[in-house]
């Protein structure tokens, strides 16, 4: 170790930079995801770029101190707007030396990271605890971090009998202290966290606070400077379930039918606060299938409907959903990813349901996919969502994951507008002669009738229907109405407008995503460009129908790299061929859309990609120098 | 504003029902106005109409002018349809110009208070009228012959039930010797509210007339009891009256006898004098008749040392007096 608590404070070294990565990691229950939370709440009110990743075990409660049990923050904080969680972390408080080591074993931290450690356990009564101390001191000497134990329950006792429930406050006054940040908003911050608790917790939170400050203040030979930028335009700090939520609200959703799932419940969490109050409901149903039914059921009579749920909870859906495709019934499906298959990885990022998204269900669904890439889109996204559901007349997915789900960042207040509500219902009398499906032949659109209006009756089925919701088996019936539900994604794809590059027009890799990792692909590519390789990106939020224009934008590089955070055989892998090969999903759908040799890289960690792994995998991809 | 403090309060306690309505008719209007604006957007208009609806995720993505041509606002409307609504959107702008004050009405002399609720809520109906212009227009469905005349005010008793649900609620200044509460019973249906600011010598019990089962009644000195009354989900009458009057409140949710219903906190006491037309007998019968009303309809000898029988539940009723018959009786065992 390089320094003792008890030493005599050197004067603190200033850093000044750019940005900077700090983690929390703590055994679960012990409160560094909320004190990361508040950290990077703070900071993005304070005018940093933030975006903050939550570290969370795959077991509600996993056994204390083990490195699988590691639960925490990773915060990452610029001077200008942050896009991803980055590549490595710079400082870290570990709550004891097992979590701290999961972080080490999968590269998470910087070479040179500080790494602030409570260090009861080296004076345990416990002969195993201290030698598990002692072995993780070894295997981290591997590096060269800068490790400064401090006494943290003790420090702690001296204000609370339950330090285990204060030594994040604790810490997150050690992290003010060392990031600058502002003592009275991280004050709010906690009167806004415990606000539902007593007055007495948030006097010992506020105690525990400024005891952690003070105590590096005096013990703490670091202090980091970011640049603060304050933003010309007001901004708002949330995750993107919440974004997901609000989103629902400000585009008038109705009603939100769930059952609860990692990682999107907590979209209702948020919701079940302020739903009500603008005219929403929660229905918490008794399964996934039930939950789709109730909102298929609102949406049918009228209401403006919508459920969320993971990738298991989508299979459990799959028969409602293409339900919904052959009744015509608007909805939009919010689908928080997480790892697969099976339950999977219930608190890890993966982008591995595409595939069942959009060809999951029975027979032949033809429905519209769409994926946000920030948590910004996260709350852009339902609105348009809505609106073409209801266009439509067809089931919306939305593919968002457990990496905008809990991540946090600030973005610019969205200006609420009425016409992002849907129109008030037309219950008047349908026209004569109008049918349930009355399908234009060129578009396969149909007016929608509210079950209610006058001569509106009919019977809703999800067997093969004519356009009168007849039941109809015959072949050219159910031809024609599988043209008609299929013709709607082509007219779709006939509105959208091609894709944008990220970088030049053409080069010798296009690099290709969606989703949640916008944000590391550019950097990435930001990085090899700066290298000189001739690298773009394109990040499609369209998936199906996919955005028009690809082959053309595709034709223009002379490789093009799916990347994307699902599995995907490498070339090279043994028994694996260009014929048996396994692509990445997302290379699957542009191959088969555009006919080009769609190359891909993917990988499952179970958390988000890292600028610096793309970034190895694009000069992987292209020889030295460039050309490929 | 208001001169009369109870009338601020009758309308404080009312604020949410004259929202709802409000809003109905503010929602109404801007659906009114932008129909006619779309008859007349160009193609420019009409994207940035799309693109506003799509929402900012939709803005590099989603071809708005496209969208807009293939899913145009507003279907296009004939000279006819075009003309009445906007007519149906000038009576609109104008109730919502009035805000509170299209809920307020006074009996001024020479006029009857239920000719002059009636002219208050025909005027103010008439934008149930013009709602409802508004939607046949905007469907596509409006035919001058058969619609045109729900643009004419029309008296609460052609209102429909859905609008009777919906009804603007009211504050009527009146004189007390105006305060005939027959003419209110006219208008208790749906969720109508009426509440009356009484001015000057009134009939101390004169609402007693409008006790009816699903009815709430409320005689007020000091407001007390107008939050119930707004929050009750059917027709209510109330009357904010001077000092001395009867207070009571007749809340149909409070049981299913009229006794169990109405709580009496005060009874004046005779003699009265005559108001304008009211007799003083005829005072005295409302007051008693209030007093008949409200009364258990037994009474429980108070047993010996007791200080009294008290207000009895209607179970508890039935065995008590059971019991007592049984004790008068000599059959107690």
């Amino acid at each position: 170790m390089s320094a003792s608590a008890t030493a005599a404070p050197a004067p603190p070294k200033v850093l000044r930079v750019p940005e900077h990565t700090v983690e929390i990691v703590s055994d679960s229950g012990e409160g560094a995801q909320k004190c990361g939370q508040i950290f990077g709440a703070v900071s993005a009110k304070m005018g940093n770029g933030v975006w903050t990743v939550e570290l969370i075990p795959a077991e509600i409660q996993p056994p204390a101190r083990v490195p699988e049990g590691a639960s925490g923050n990773r915060i990452r904080i610029g001077e200008r707007a942050v896009t991803n969680w980055g590549d490595r972390t710079n400082l870290v408080i570990a709550f004891n030396e097992q979590v701290l080591l999961a972080r080490h074993r999968v590269d998470a931290l910087a070479d040179d990271c500080v790494i602030l450690i409570e260090d009861k356990w080296v004076r345990h009564d416990d002969p195993d605890i201290v030698a598990q101390w002692d072995a993780a001191m070894k295997e981290l000497s591997s590096k060269p971090y800068r490790i400064i134990p401090v006494a943290m329950e003790d420090q702690c006792l001296t204000i609370t009998d339950t330090p285990r429930k204060g030594k994040n406050m604790f810490a997150l006054g050690m992290l003010a202290r060392i990031y600058g940040r502002d003592m009275e908003r991280i004050k709010e911050q906690i009167a806004h966290t415990f606000r539902k608790k007593s007055e007495e917790v948030y006097k010992t939170n506020v105690a525990l606070l400024e005891l952690g400050f003070h105590w590096a203040e005096d013990n703490v030979p670091l202090r980091v400077e970011i640049p603060t930028h304050a933003s010309d335009k007001p901004l708002v700090v949330m995750n993107g379930n919440e974004a997901i939520g609000m989103g629902a609200m400000a585009s008038g959703m109705e009603l939100c039918a769930m059952y609860p799932i990692t990682p999107a419940t907590s979209v209702t969490h948020y919701l079940s606060e302020v739903f009500e109050k603008f005219g929403g409901t929660i229905h918490q149903a008794e399964d996934e299938i039930a939950a789709v039914g109730a909102a298929i059921g609102a949406s049918f009579a009228g209401k403006v409907a919508f459920t969320i749920t993971s990738g298991p909870g989508m299979a459990l859906k799959t028969e409602f959903l293409g339900l919904a495709v052959m009744t015509e019934t608007p909805l939009v499906l919010v689908d928080v990813q997480r790892g697969g298959p099976s339950t999977g990885l219930p608190t890890k990022v993966e982008q591995s349901d595409l595939l069942a998204a959009m060809f999951g269900q029975t027979g032949d669904a033809p429905h519209i996919v769409m994926a946000p890439a920030t948590i910004e889109e996260c709350f852009h996204i339902m609105i348009t969502a809505r609106r073409l559901a209801e266009t439509f007349r067809t089931l919306v997915m939305v593919m968002t994951d457990a990496n905008l789900a809990t991540g946090v960042t600030p973005y610019p207040k969205p200006a609420l507008d009425e016409k992002w509500q849907a129109a008030p219902l037309d219950l008047a009398p349908v026209k004569d002669g109008q049918k349930p499906y009355d399908w234009d032949p060129q578009t396969g659109l149909s007016e929608r009738i509210i079950p209610g209006r006058p001569g509106g009756m009919f019977t809703l089925t999800g067997l093969a229907h004519d356009d009168r919701s007849k039941v109809a088996y015959s072949a050219d019936i159910h031809q024609r109405s599988s043209a008609m539900r299929s013709r709607k994604i082509a007219v779709l794809q006939s509105l959208l407008q091609p894709p944008k590059v990220y970088g030049e027009d053409s080069g010798d890799l296009l690099v290709v995503g969606w989703g949640s990792t916008k944000g590391a692909i550019e950097e990435a590519v930001d990085r090899a460009r700066k290298e000189g390789l001739k690298v773009s990106a394109l990040h499609l939020r369209f998936l199906s129908p996919l955005e028009p224009g690809l082959k053309a934008i595709f034709k223009k590089f002379k490789k093009v790299l799916a990347v994307e955070i699902n599995y995907s055989d490498e070339p090279d892998d043994p028994y694996v061929t260009e014929e048996n090969r396994r692509r990445g999903q997302m290379s699957i759908l542009l191959r088969n859309a555009t006919l080009v040799d769609v190359d891909c890289w993917g990988r499952v960690p179970g958390e988000p990609l890292r600028p610096m792994s793309i970034l190895e995998a694009i000069r992987g991809r292209l020889p030295r120098g460039g050309a490929a | 504003m208001p001169s009369d403090p109870r009338v601020t309060k009758a309308l404080a306690a009312l604020a949410q029902p004259i929202a709802e309505f409000r809003a109905a008719v503010q929602g109404a209007l801007a659906q009114a106005d932008d129909f006619l604006a779309a008859q007349n957007a160009d193609a420019a208009t009409q994207a940035a109409r799309a693109a506003a609806e799509l929402g900012a995720f939709a803005a590099t993505h989603v071809d708005a002018a496209k969208f807009a041509a293939m899913f145009p606002a507003v279907a296009k409307a004939d000279k006819p349809s075009t003309a009445v609504l906007k007519k149906a959107a000038t009576i609109l702008r104008n109730v919502a110009a009035q805000g509170d004050a299209a809920c307020l009405a006074s009996v001024t002399e020479g006029h009857k208070l239920g000719a002059t609720i009636d002219a208050a809520l025909a005027a103010v109906g008439q934008a149930f009228g013009a709602i409802i212009i508004t939607e046949l227009v905007r469907g596509g469905r409006y035919k001058a012959a058969e619609h045109d005349r729900l643009l004419d005010p029309t008296e609460f008793r052609a209102w429909n039930n859905a609008e009777r649900r919906f009804a603007p609620p009211l504050v009527v200044e009146v004189d007390g010797v105006d305060l005939h509460a027959g003419a209110l019973l006219d208008f208790a249906d749906g969720r109508e509210k009426i509440v009356l600011v009484v001015r000057g010598a009134a009939p101390p019990a004169a609402l007693v007339r409008c006790v009816t089962p699903g009815t709430f009644v409320l005689q007020t000195v000091d407001g007390t009891g107008l939050d119930r009354l707004a929050g009750y989900e059917g027709p209510a009458i109330a009357a904010f009256l001077p000092e001395g009057a009867a207070t009571f409140m007749h809340d149909p949710t409070a049981g299913k006898e009229p006794w169990q219903r109405l709580t009496v906190p005060f009874l004046p006491a005779g003699p009265f004098k005559a108001v304008g037309g009211f007799s003083a007998w005829q005072m005295e019968q409302d007051v008693k008749m209030l007093a008949d009303l409200a009364r258990t309809p037994f009474a429980v000898p108070a047993t010996p040392g007791a200080k009294g029988a008290p207000a009895l539940g209607a179970g508890e009723a039935v065995d008590r007096i059971a019991a007592w018959l049984l004790d008068t009786s000599g059959l107690k065992a």
